[in-house]
């Protein structure tokens, strides 16, 4: 029987990449993106940057210091145990359905961000079955293990879909993965089918199970008020139940000021279009909405989202709708910005648009995230000018976006810009760059991978001058950076806080050197692949600087991985 | 000196501290009215087995810096405010702990005598019983509710539920 159980069992690499949320790039490119998951490992087990893994982009909880960051909604109610720290997420395939028995996962750089791992099972009633689960004990084990290696959860149906959710905020640096190979059994192995699947539910508080017979009133006896007063205090998971416990809680649970607030994205493996269909008969006076990461694998997920806002959206002033993995038509989009006046802030990241629409009637907003999105040059051309109040712009990766001509018009008619990112969205000349000091409120800028040429020609210095009040400064790869543009920032930018100068091979310690002295507030500065900054300074600044900001380079790196 | 009085629906007195009176919106009003000589008598539909221990809730929080009074609802039409039930006074916890049987009786005392912090607390515990429930039976289990539906209602309801309908 042992040795028939071994013949049965099925090794395979990742054959295909079904999404990323995050991955350093844009998905049209090959360097540092999730399709470098596919097949053997190439560098395991050698660890380092390679340009043929995949790469994220974030790492430990500087993105929430930024003035661009802003904290999801409706989360307060939802306990902890439903919503544990999960930053991003990729979604592979493997030829063969298998009932899982272990994961692999090469981790080549940074190991430690799994969080959760979970199996798509079309068959089964549960469709997403968890198939581990990190605690943070595991977390001081595992982080410098090279290879992420776990034996699964037993589950009834077999698997070709896995989905691994990442957890970068304990991170020094960001993580790299090289490959996965999932190991299981072809046939249906005899310890399973007992028990139920990981059922994804809050822990008995032994508490609750005490009996309430001796007091007098029943809950059912108050006035609906208190009763309202009671359900204003639960998740929406705890409202759906509720509404099935009797006739009256059934009629309270629904009233429409229990739904303003509502944030799906915890519950992604729940959510398909029944469900949105089930929030859409309640939440019609919603003012907040995220369905972040939901849908993925429902033909119909997009079409019911886009229902729900025609008929709820009308006082909606939030909405997420960032790395849904299902297309929306240009459309939907359309319709929703024609139905939701009221909005605010609104974010589509990654936003598979089949087509992008030519134009978008949003306006008034205040914050816009298209980044990774497919939207134009000209549906945003249109779109900047009715949107005077815009704070907050990100096009990370937008590649259908003329940068020069973005910025253009920009400079008319943004001016109230507290936060830009243009972070490998396109080529933008040092003379464009310039214009952007007439934006003076500024104070975050991304430059990541946008100006190609040799020199800026002090176009930084330009607008560095002009934004006293600049906190973070992303130029990673810019080649034509030099160290006058880095005594600019020492001039100009007294209380900088983040400086991202990744792979800028142009510039030397002395000016860094000065941006450290000078920069009081600083608390992280990337100098990684900063190739001309010699040992001298690295030494020095480790002795000078480690315990007052934290700063990344290649020596540390390695060191790190090393040990 | 004033003093105050609470009668309870079966007539028992408990007098009471003048400063615990600022806990009760109610109470407050009564006072408010008398001179300020004068013995104060409010009568009050709710049993003197809930009463004493309102009063002991009362006695627990009369130290605390923040008035209690002061300390309003979280507006049901305020987006901005955001709710958490994890965030209940240790002291309440501790004491209502022991007071399952009552919550409820508890709940519409507070909301009776316009005790506002009270009623929260009341009702972010009872929100936490429902949250740590299973299922829709061990809600009903826990809070002893009935199940009012005619089959062909809970059959519908089950249906068109969204989240746990068929998980």
């Amino acid at each position: 029987m042992a040795q028939r159980a071994e013949v049965d069992r099925k090794c395979q690499y990742v054959q295909g990449v079904l999404y990323a949320s995050d991955q350093y790039g844009p998905s049209t490119s090959i360097s540092y993106t999730a399709m470098n998951l596919i097949g053997r490992p190439e560098n395991y087990p050698d660890f380092d940057e390679f340009v043929n893994s995949y790469m994220l982009t974030t790492h430990g909880e500087w993105w929430r210091e930024v003035p661009s960051f802003y904290p999801e909604f409706g989360l307060s109610n939802v306990p902890a145990s439903q919503n544990p720290p999960v930053t991003d997420f990729i979604v592979v395939s493997f030829e063969d359905p298998v009932f899982p028995l272990s994961l692999e996962v090469y981790e080549t750089f940074n190991p430690g961000a799994i969080r959760r791992v979970w199996a798509f099972t079309p068959a089964g009633s549960v469709k997403w079955e968890l198939l581990w689960t990190r605690t943070w004990a595991d977390v001081c084990l595992l982080t410098r293990a090279p290879v992420f290696k776990e034996n699964l959860i037993k589950i009834k149906t077999p698997v070709r879909v896995i989905r691994l959710e990442f957890d970068t905020t304990h991170l020094q640096y960001i993580p790299g993965y090289d490959g996965m190979l999932l190991c299981g059994l072809a046939d249906r192995p005899s310890e399973c089918g007992q028990g139920d699947p990981p059922a994804l539910q809050p822990l008995a508080d032994d508490v609750s199970r005490t009996s309430s017979r001796a007091g007098t009133i029943n809950i059912t006896e108050l006035a609906a008020e208190m009763l309202l007063n009671i359900f204003s205090f639960l998740d929406i998971w705890s409202l759906s139940s509720v509404e099935r416990v009797c006739q009256k809680f059934n009629l309270v649970a629904r009233d429409p000021g229990l739904f303003r607030a509502v944030n799906l994205r915890p519950y992604w493996m729940l959510v398909n279009t029944a469900r949105v269909q089930w929030l859409a008969a309640r939440c019609t006076g919603i003012r907040k909405l995220d369905v972040s990461w939901c849908g993925m694998f429902d033909a119909n997920f997009a079409a019911s989202v886009h229902r729900l806002l025609l008929t709820c959206g009308k006082a909606i002033t939030h909405l997420r709708l960032d790395d849904i993995p299902v297309p929306f038509t240009g459309e939907q989009l359309c319709g929703i910005a024609d139905h939701c006046p009221s909005l605010k802030e609104v974010s589509l990241r990654q936003m598979q648009l089949q087509p992008p629409p030519e134009q978008l009637s949003f306006i008034n907003l205040t914050r816009l995230n298209v980044a990774r999105t497919a939207i134009g040059t000209e549906c945003l051309v249109h779109l900047l000018p009715r949107n005077p109040q815009l704070q907050h712009l990100n096009v990370t990766c937008c590649l259908n976006v003329d940068l020069q001509e973005l910025v253009t018009t920009i400079t008319k008619h943004n001016r109230e810009l507290i936060s830009l990112n243009l972070w490998k969205a396109g080529e933008l000349l040092p003379a464009g760059l310039r214009t952007l000091q007439v934006c003076t409120k500024l104070r975050e800028l991304d430059l990541g991978w946008t100006i190609p040429q040799d020199r800026l020609d002090g176009a930084l210095g330009d607008v560095l001058k002009s934004c006293p009040g600049m906190l973070k400064l992303g130029l990673a790869g810019l080649r034509g950076l030099q160290d006058a543009d880095v005594v600019d920032i020492v001039k100009y930018c007294r209380q900088l806080q983040q400086l991202d100068l990744m792979g800028c091979i142009s510039v030397t310690g002395s000016s860094v050197d000065r941006v450290f002295y000078t920069c009081c507030n600083l608390r992280f500065v990337d100098i990684n692949h900063c190739e001309r900054i010699t040992n001298a300074f690295l030494m020095d600044w480790d002795m000078l600087y480690s315990g007052i900001f934290q700063f990344i380079t290649r020596a540390k790196m390695i060191d790190y991985h090393s040990n | 000196m004033r003093t105050i009085q609470l009668i309870s629906s079966d007539n028992e007195f408990f007098v009471i501290e003048e400063h615990l009176a600022t806990l009760s919106e109610h109470i407050k009003a009564c006072v408010e009215d008398a001179d300020a000589d004068e013995t104060v008598l409010i009568f009050l539909p709710i049993h003197s087995a809930i009463l004493s221990k309102v009063v002991q809730w009362a006695n627990i929080h009369k130290d605390d810096l923040i008035p209690i009074l002061d300390i309003g609802y979280d507006s049901d039409n305020d987006d901005t405010v955001e709710k958490c039930t994890n965030n209940i006074d240790p002291k309440d916890v501790d004491f209502l702990k022991d007071q399952k049987d009552i919550l409820m009786d508890l709940g519409e005392a507070a909301v009776v005598l316009k005790m506002k912090k009270l009623t929260k607390v009341v009702c972010k515990t009872v929100a936490n019983i429902i949250k740590n429930s299973k299922s829709v039976e061990e809600i009903r289990d826990t809070l002893n509710i009935k199940c009012d539906f005619t089959p062909a209602e809970e059959e519908q309801v089950r249906r068109e539920n969204g989240f746990l309908g068929n998980i």
